[in-house]
């Protein structure tokens, strides 16, 4: 009252240390107009968030104000050696990597110091003692809270700490005393500092919401938002005529606008998003008796339990079972074995069940493993019954000395692994050197290590259907559009468009016609053998034998056939192979390769009959390249003439033909060893087809 | 063959893990227990280069057919291939599981293969940067010791008692049971036979094509260390290294041991290595060097070696 105003003051926290006003420069207010967004170089930045595309250099232009100063060279020569890794940093200049560029370049906490939540598992280093290190488990950390260090800042850290020695005082010893240098307090977890009463409420109610202090919000019971108007006239009427509304801005004259916003009532509002209907269940609910606030009485009523007495127990009853024994039957088992001896062997007879003799891994070799049945599905139970192949062993031998699994800390003596079988061991010991010390495989070297090595790669043959890239050689792909090669080639039939098409099918047998042994035309011969080597594929995937009937019959019968039809295919599949042999042992490309294996092996034949115009089926592909053959051939077909043996013996034909096709020419090819005498009788037989043929042969002349 | 000391080099390295010549045989490597490969002139002593890099000892070491290369192998599990002028690695080839114990240039130097701990046998490309192997050799059963390529094959030997024989041309592995963990294996100069040394003191000549017997060479131990072994030049004799620290001298076709040369009395003596063309030898005993020759080839004699 009669004291200044700063004697009431009530002092809490400590204040700030008083400044110098001068020492800081005073900001003066910046108009709006001049507050634009500017970027590093004062370039405008448009509303100061958008900085769109990169500008280009110093306000469009290079480098800096001076201009662009080149780079020194730098001789990087003796370098080279060095790997140049480089990195997305290297380039971006300085506006990517700032603020608002893509690799902005923030300063951050690392690992150690990150305030993530998420507790990573503690590692500790492996250094002699592993584990963790003994002093912590031994020591904690100290256990002054956030709390007491404020109220500490405060200032009532005296007077508890006061407080809290004599209740420690309290606090009787018993046992060993411990030496008074080093005290543990009793009341580690528990510290009740005593806090003023002004906390005491804040504490009891802690804030659990994240409003501001003192923040209660919206009430139902606050109807008028605003206070309604004080001014209160009854009128003669009895009626209630208040005088409100806003002071200003309205004239007399005028009507006054409406009020929407004085007058409200929170009872309009709702609170919660629940339906009418729901809402009217709850107040209605809200009227029955709860117990406990929470519950209600049960709308049914408990089941009654049933109570069921044990059974009475006869008085003669002793617990113990003994077994009538009867004059027929065996004698009963012996008691159950003790619990020690039992073994799963003994619990599966005992269960009833089927049993697999145990797979104990450190015993069996590998072979022996794999011998193991699969154990029944009955025996899922038995966990070790294992199957051996599910097991993979082919990384792993045996250990020589059985491992003792009950006690495994018990030490393994070092023992010495044998190498080698002891077939192998014997005749090494006994200076048998040679095979029974020798294992053959075959070892494929890789495509790389041979041309390194500069060594042909060996198993080529194998590899070449294989590996081999398909040239493309438009002769043969029409095969491919047997539909459109129509359009391909004018005057062609359709049956000779089937020809064309199985056109690769058919130049092993055209390598090995009569005709084209004339022809020492290497060309035509890689073409053939690159044919040759497209075919094992093509022909499974074009030729359908019942589409192209005439086809067939043409390339595999002549009109002699029926008589050799009769010979058995294992003849032919043995000459085909000797053939093979005899082929391929031959180092001289190129080489001929019978079809032995495809569609075609084990078809029978016979159901062709000889068709007309044969001879030209070849036409199209040999005519590009065996100009010379035509006059060779004398008066007829262009193409070489079908070997006629072919058809006799169908696809063994062509591995017979073969020699023939090789005899007759110059160095290039291996001595044959068919006979002479069919090719004779099939000569005749195609001059036949040659005949025929006279008219087609003159659609072809212009090839 | 009478062969005499002509020169001892202590290499200051360590232990001499190997020693080798290059491919026309004027200068040797040694590949020391310091980490470090050294590339001397055995007959001046002179030391020419020394490349560091590896990060453990340094196990083998083979020079390129032009002698601009040399691929190292070390307890670090990789390979190294040098520049031999100026020192800096080209190539590290790393894909071993465990230390690799022996390395050795095809004859264009366009491949390196190494043997490992690992139980397998590593071709690597050197021309190109891949950095895996071109072809990886498993059938081995134990460590891979030793490691001879010739132009179309490649022959290895093993802790797992089988020399093994890869032909590139034919396409096969023939693999030869010794007996005995085997420590070197080398082919004679004329390519039709091989000498096995194995850690039972024995050394053996097989037949190439049929895995038979030839002859076999006792008298120096082994015990259980790496020993090297060899023939020389002129396909007469057949060395070996011992742990007494003698090289032993045998006649390739008796079998009866001709001479021991003492390199450091009670020093194993672990490493050999043979001149490509003349009868001249190096041995490796912990850490010196001996070059042993004819004694007319002493080196004031040496000129165009």
């Amino acid at each position: 009252m009669s004291d200044s105003e700063e004697e009431n003051f009530c002092y809490f926290g400590k204040p700030l240390e008083p400044y110098d006003e001068d020492a800081f420069p005073k900001k003066k207010p910046i108009s709006v107009e001049d507050q634009i967004a500017t970027d590093a170089q004062g370039r405008r930045r448009f509303h100061g968030a958008f900085t769109g595309g990169f500008s280009a250099g110093f306000f469009n232009t290079v480098g800096s104000l001076e201009g662009w100063t080149p780079r020194e060279f730098k001789s990087t020569r003796s370098d080279k050696a060095q790997s140049k890794a480089q990195r997305p940093e290297d380039f971006m200049d300085d506006e990517d990597m700032g603020e608002f560029g893509i690799a902005p370049q923030t300063v951050r906490a690392t690992s150690d110091y990150s305030t993530s939540k998420k507790r990573k598992k503690q590692v500790f280093s492996d250094g002699p003692i592993p584990g963790e290190p003994v002093l912590h488990s031994l020591l904690t950390s100290g256990n002054e809270t956030i709390g007491y260090l404020l109220l500490k800042n405060i200032g009532l850290k005296n007077r508890a700490h006061a407080q809290v020695e004599d209740l420690a005082r309290e606090d009787k010893v018993y046992g060993c005393e411990m030496p008074k240098t080093y005290e543990i307090s009793r009341d580690d977890d528990v510290i009740q500092y005593p806090i003023p009463d002004i906390y005491r409420e804040f504490l009891q109610k802690p804030k659990d919401n994240s409003f501001g202090l003192g923040y209660v919000g919206l009430d139902k019971t606050h109807v008028n938002l605003f206070q309604s108007s004080k001014l209160v006239i009854r009128d003669r009427n009895k009626k209630k005529v208040s005088i409100s509304g806003q002071a200003f801005g309205v004239g007399a004259f005028e009507d006054d606008d409406e009020d929407i916003y004085v007058k409200d009532d929170m009872t309009k509002y709702d609170f919660e998003l629940t339906s009418e209907k729901a809402s009217q269940k709850e107040l209605l609910s809200k009227k029955e008796k709860t117990i406990f606030d929470d519950f209600i009485h049960g709308k049914q009523p408990l089941a009654l339990k049933e109570n069921f007495p044990p059974p009475t127990i006869p008085h003669s009853f002793t617990g113990k079972h003994k077994v009538k024994r009867s004059r027929f039957e065996p004698l009963p088992e012996p008691e159950t074995p003790e619990r020690k001896d039992m073994n799963p062997e003994i619990r599966a007879r005992y269960l009833g069940e089927e049993t697999t003799p145990v797979v104990t891994v450190t015993n069996t070799t590998v072979e022996k493993i794999k011998e193991e049945p699969e154990p029944s599905p009955k025996k899922s139970f038995d966990l070790f019954a294992v199957s051996s192949s599910n097991l993979v062993f082919d990384r792993f031998v045996a250990a020589s000395t059985p491992e003792d699994p009950s006690n495994i800390l018990e030490v393994v003596p070092p023992t010495e692994t044998e190498h080698g079988t002891q077939e192998m061991r014997d005749a090494a010991r006994m200076k048998m050197f040679g095979p029974l010390t020798r294992i053959s495989v075959d070892w494929q070297p890789c495509t790389l290590l041979c041309k390194r090595f500069n060594v042909p790669e060996p198993h080529c043959e194998l590899n070449e259907s294989k590996n081999r890239k398909r040239t493309k050689n438009l002769i043969f792909e029409y095969e491919k559009f047997s539909d459109v090669s129509l359009d391909f080639k004018p005057g062609l039939s359709t049956k000779q468009e089937e020809e064309v098409e199985t056109e690769t099918s058919n130049t092993v047998t055209e390598g090995t016609t009569e005709e084209t042994q004339e022809k020492s035309d290497k060309e035509e011969t890689t073409k053939v053998e690159e044919s040759v080597n497209e075919t094992p594929k093509d022909i499974t995937e074009k030729i359908d034998v019942n589409k192209n009937l005439d086809l067939f019959k043409a390339v595999f019968l002549s009109s002699s056939e029926s008589e050799d039809e009769e010979e058995n295919e294992k003849e032919k599949v043995e000459k085909s192979t000797e053939m093979k042999s005899s082929v391929l042992s031959d180092s001289l490309l190129p080489r001929i390769k019978p079809i032995k294996e495809g569609i075609l092996s084990n078809m029978d034949f016979s159901i062709f009959e000889p068709s007309n115009g044969r001879g030209e089926k070849a036409e199209d592909i040999q005519t590009e390249n065996s100009t010379n053959s035509e006059p060779q051939k004398g008066e007829l077909s262009y193409g070489p003439a079908l070997p006629t043996n072919l058809a006799s013996s169908s696809s063994g034909a062509l591995s017979k033909s073969l020699p023939k096709y090789k005899n007759d020419d110059s160095d290039e090819w291996v001595e044959k060893s068919g006979d002479d005498k069919k090719s004779k009788h099939k000569k005749k037989h195609k001059k036949e087809h040659k005949k025929s043929s006279h008219k087609k042969k003159h659609k072809h002349k212009d090839r | 063959m009478d062969l005499s000391c002509l020169n001892t080099i202590d290499c200051q390295q360590g232990a001499v893990r190997a020693v080798r010549f290059n491919v026309d045989g004027s200068y040797c490597m040694t590949c020391g227990s310091d980490k470090k490969l050294k590339l001397w002139n055995p007959y001046r002593s002179l030391l020419l280069k020394t490349y560091g890099g590896h990060g453990n000892e340094v196990l083998d070491a083979c020079g390129s057919c032009d002698s601009s290369q040399i691929v190292s192998c070390s307890s670090d599990k990789s390979a190294i291939v040098w520049d031999v002028s100026t020192g800096q690695p080209l190539r590290r080839l790393r894909g071993h599981a465990a230390s690799v114990t022996c390395v050795k240039f095809n004859e264009e130097s366009s491949v390196a293969v190494t043997g490992s701990l690992d139980n397998t046998v590593m071709c690597w490309d050197v021309k190109s940067r891949n950095t895996s192997p071109i072809q990886t050799l498993k059938e081995a059963k134990d460590c891979i010791t030793s490691v001879q390529v010739t132009d179309h094959e490649i022959l290895t030997g093993s802790v797992d008692c089988s020399v093994r024989r890869y032909d590139l041309r034919n396409g096969s592995c023939h693999a030869d049971f010794v007996g005995a963990a085997i420590t070197s294996v080398s082919f004679s100069h004329d390519g039709q036979c091989i000498l096995v040394g194995s850690a039972d003191s024995t050394v053996r000549l097989l037949d190439k094509n049929s895995g038979e017997l030839l002859g076999e060479y006792v008298g120096h131990k082994t015990q259980d260390m790496n020993i090297e072994s060899g023939i020389i030049t002129s396909d007469n004799h057949v060395l070996s290294g011992s742990v007494t620290g003698e090289l032993f001298c045998w006649d390739l076709v008796g079998g009866n041991v001709v001479k021991k040369y003492t390199h450091t009395s009670k020093k194993v003596l672990n490493s050999i290595s043979i001149h490509p063309t003349q009868d001249i030898v190096l041995t490796a005993s912990v850490q010196t060097i001996k070059v042993w020759g004819k004694a007319e080839n002493a080196p004031e004699n040496v000129v165009n070696v």
